[in-house]
């Protein structure tokens, strides 16, 4: 991986956009940038870690030789508001911050084994916030990844956005994260490395990504792979022993399956009912009685006129049966229906009766008005004759009547006795209506509203239906007749009677030949599926086992041989790593003839020799970041992983001769890309350009200062 | 069966036909029964036969006294409201009892059936209760007896057309 460009937006110091070209890269080639402590050196290294891992991490001495390592927040309010807060200082421009700029973004464009890659990350507010954001857990950051025109990109959260983003396991196969901080040498950060020079296990994780370097994780991986491999291949040989097993029985139920396919073909014989008929035996049944029917048949066409003449019959037959069915159900309709027409029957005389009644009913009323009027005055009439001069009392006004003179009383008595005459005649004919209102109400009680036009409809019905059934009858009497001319019907219905016997027989064959042939096909599946499976477990059996067993051998030499090969292997990197760790250390130490050799543990421990071959003792903290140094450069040598070094202010402990030996050494031996960024302390500017950049070593060179007019807004200034 | 005035021998032989019964050449029932007969029961027949006497005001004229029908034979088949009918709408004038009232009328009644509405073995009773429904006078035929709708002086008699 090269880097052929860094762009950086409100990012530390650098408020606004500044650019950083590194130019087209071909061959190794070595870029420096000077400038003062704190105008930002760092911050473009934090630029990179950012982008490229997703964290940055600060290191500081916890003042009892222990070194704290903290991530660097995008945003800390505490600390733009001026109070106190982490060693870890965020990343967001603080001048940006106070802007209302909550927006930073670095853009790395990269080349890496012959493609190009813009990898553009961005941090903002998020959009659902409305005021300044106080930690990251208020932005959002937006990545894309660019390789060749394609590209990549998803909004995450800024806290632990990893798991969510889409590019960044693109970038962590270009340049894993565990090995970057062999590439990042940074200032006070190379203490870490001290630790290992007493061979401490303090820092496992140290020791992890050593090894992550050199390989060996994935080296441990692949023999990880192939015991997987081998335990799998042992099972899948455990299973087709297993098979193996199987196979006699499957060989004993394919006899069995024979045997009865060849009982369902040929027959069988059973105590209970002897011999019976398989297939072959069926289908020549079969074909026998279809011999017979013909035959038959033939012989019946010859007597058609009978024939038909019965089918006639037969169907005259039918017919009378249907017409019988329905019979007794219209039968008992017609009579229910007759049965309640005696009341239709005497409507007609109901209602003259009831008229005659009507008029009986008045004049008995009349009858008795007039018989009550005269009891009224007869008895007073009677009594005045009775009377000796007739003076009696009115029965209307009670005053006395007039004396009755001889001719009165004559004329009165004739009077008597034409009303007693009348009240006879009235009594006479009142007895001939006397209780006609009674009558008439009971008379009532039949009167009826049925019609009888149903009665008709059934009764024509019923008729119509027994005359119908009474020529069906002639009819049948008349193929019976004729029949009787026609000639033998005997011998007819006789051949009739055998065919239908033979046709039952028939369809029984047929469905037990159905049945027998069913269950040979089920038989013949089955027997298939079973060779099927023998074949599988018998013909290629004994091969796949033995194949099987040939890749479990070969997967164990393979694992002797991995496990062999990962020993020496590991042992020829420490032994390279020894090598170069041990040249660098006597090149850049300052008195080299009081040592003779650094050697690696298993743990990745460093040890010194003296001249006199025992173990040293490295007491100086110089020599102790400088043997870190010499490690990392042992470690970037031998690994095969090409990522820009960057050398950022490193070893404060070391003195300034062993520094420019560094600087000098990795100037003139640049790894692919080589990148110094130092102090004046260190670096200085006039030195490096004329010894290195004016003899073509040192490609391209910067300075950082601040704006004019600001002492905290950094920027690039291109030297020369 | 109650030995009674009642109906006659030949109307009790009809009263047998409506019910299903049939005779041989010597007047004897057999065994076969006329499954299309107008009736179940010969009380239903009977008081049908009753019913057409009363509705066209006939009654057996001369004495007869074959056992048929008493007041209990009627009674116990449920008939019991005929004593009303026929103490108004019948013949009360010229029977006191009820039940010899309807015993006359039936008796002329089945006689008459068998003698219009009974041919080739077979009784077709709805023309009768047609006839005997609608609202017209009756007129009897000077010649064979039958009964028709008395519609106007020159309709002719449904049966001998006289």
């Amino acid at each position: 991986m090269k880097i052929t460009a860094l762009v950086m937006k409100n990012w530390c110091s650098f408020l606004g956009e500044h650019r950083l070209d590194f130019g087209i890269i071909d061959n190794p080639t070595s870029y420096a940038i000077f400038g003062q402590i704190g105008k930002g050196k760092s911050s473009t290294v934090a630029a990179l870690e950012w982008s490229l891992f997703g964290q940055v991490m600060d290191t500081i001495d916890d003042g009892d030789d222990q070194i704290l390592r903290r991530s660097r927040p995008l945003i800390d309010s505490e600390f733009y508001n001026g109070k106190r807060s982490s060693f870890a200082l965020p990343l967001l421009s603080d001048a940006s911050f106070r802007k209302g700029e909550y927006h930073a973004e670095v853009v790395v464009e990269f080349n890496h084994q012959g493609q190009n890659y813009v990898l553009s990350k961005s941090a903002y507010r998020d959009a659902s916030l409305d005021g300044p954001p106080s930690s990251d857990r208020d932005m959002k950051i937006m990545m894309s990844l660019d390789i060749g025109g394609t590209i990549i990109k998803n909004e995450v959260n800024a806290v632990d956005y990893r798991s969510e983003s889409i590019v960044q396991p693109h970038l962590d196969e270009i340049i894993p994260q565990d090995v970057s901080r062999f590439f990042f040498v940074k200032g006070d950060a190379i203490r870490e490395f001290t630790g290992l020079i007493f061979g401490s296990d303090n820092n496992p994780k140290l020791m992890n990504d050593v090894n992550s370097v050199v390989g060996l994780p994935a080296l441990t991986r692949s023999l990880i792979d192939i015991r997987r491999m081998k335990a799998q291949e042992q099972d899948r040989a455990n299973s087709i022993a297993s098979r193996n097993k199987g196979k006699s029985d499957l060989e004993k139920e394919i006899i069995g399956e024979n045997t009865k396919l060849d009982s369902i073909r040929k027959g069988s014989h059973t105590p209970d009912e002897g011999q019976l008929p398989g297939i072959d035996g069926l289908r020549e049944m079969k074909l026998d009685l279809e011999d017979s029917i013909g035959n038959l048949e033939s012989k019946l066409k010859q007597l058609d006129e009978v024939k038909n003449l019965l089918s006639k019959r037969e169907a005259y037959t039918e017919q009378l049966d249907s017409r019988s069915r329905n019979m007794p159900a219209k039968r008992k309709l017609m009579r229910e229906s007759i049965n309640t027409s005696w009341k239709i029957l005497i409507q007609p005389t109901i209602k003259r009766k009831l008229l005659k009644l009507e008029i009986d009913a008045n004049k008995e009323i009349e009858i008795v008005d007039k018989i009550s009027e005269i009891e009224r005055f007869l008895p007073h009439d009677k009594e005045r004759i009775s009377h000796s001069d007739g003076s009696v009392p009115c029965p209307v006004c009670d005053k006395k009547r007039d004396a009755l003179t001889t001719k009165k009383k004559s004329e009165l008595v004739k009077k008597i006795s034409a009303t007693e005459d009348k009240l006879f005649d009235l009594n006479y004919d009142l007895e001939s209506v006397k209780g006609s209102q009674q009558k008439k109400n009971m008379l009532m009680t039949f009167r009826s509203d049925l019609s009888p036009g149903s009665i008709s409809a059934l009764e024509d019905s019923v008729t119509r239906e027994l005359e119908d059934i009474e020529e069906l009858e002639g009819y049948i009497s008349a193929c019976n007749d004729a029949l009787t001319e026609a000639g033998d019907i005997d011998e007819f219905n006789q051949i009739k009677d055998q065919i239908t016997g033979l046709r039952n027989e028939y369809v029984l064959i047929s469905n037990d030949l159905k049945w027998h042939e069913s269950r040979e096909l089920e038989i013949l599946e089955r027997l298939q599926l079973l060779r099927g499976r023998l074949q599988r477990r018998g013909g290629v059996q004994g091969d796949e086992l033995k194949k099987s067993q040939e890749k479990i051998q070969a997967l164990d030499w393979f694992e002797t041989i991995w496990n062999e090969s990962l020993d020496r292997y590991r042992e020829n990197i420490r032994s390279s790593i020894d090598e170069v760790c041990t040249k660098m250390f006597l090149k850049w130490v300052d008195s080299p003839e009081k040592y003779s050799k650094i050697k690696t543990s298993q743990n990745w421990g460093l040890d010194v020799y003296g001249a006199d071959n025992n173990w040293a003792p490295l007491a100086n903290p110089g020599h102790r970041q400088l043997l870190s140094i010499c490690f990392i450069e042992a470690l970037r040598h031998c690994s095969e992983i090409e990522f820009p070094m960057i050398f950022d202010n490193p070893g404060a402990a070391v003195d300034k001769e062993t520094i420019d030996s560094i600087l000098e050494y990795y100037f003139l031996n640049p790894p692919s890309q080589f990148l110094a960024l130092s102090h004046t302390g260190a670096m200085r500017e006039d030195e490096i350009i004329s010894k290195f950049y004016d003899t073509g070593k040192l490609s391209r060179a910067w300075r950082i200062n601040f704006e004019s007019g600001s002492n905290r807004h950094s920027k690039f200034e291109k030297v020369r | 069966m109650v030995s009674q005035p009642g109906i006659g021998i030949n109307a009790a032989r009809v009263l047998k036909q409506l019910c299903g019964t049939t005779f041989d050449e010597e007047n004897k029932p057999i065994t076969e029964k006329n499954l299309n007969c107008p009736f179940k029961t010969e009380i239903q027949a009977y008081r049908f036969c009753a019913m057409v006497g009363l509705a066209l005001d006939k009654r057996t004229t001369d004495g007869m006294m074959q056992t048929k029908w008493s007041v209990e034979s009627i009674y116990n088949s449920g008939e019991k409201h005929f004593a009303d009918l026929f103490s108004i709408a019948g013949r009360e004038l010229d029977y006191v009892d009820w039940v010899d009232a309807m015993n006359r009328c039936a008796d002329w009644g089945a006689i008459y059936i068998s003698k219009y509405y009974f041919v080739a073995g077979k009784f077709t009773l709805a023309p009768l209760i047609e006839l005997l429904n609608s609202d017209s006078d009756f007129t009897e035929c000077d010649k064979c007896g039958a009964f028709s709708p008395s519609k106007d002086k020159e309709s002719k008699c449904w049966k001998c057309g006289g």
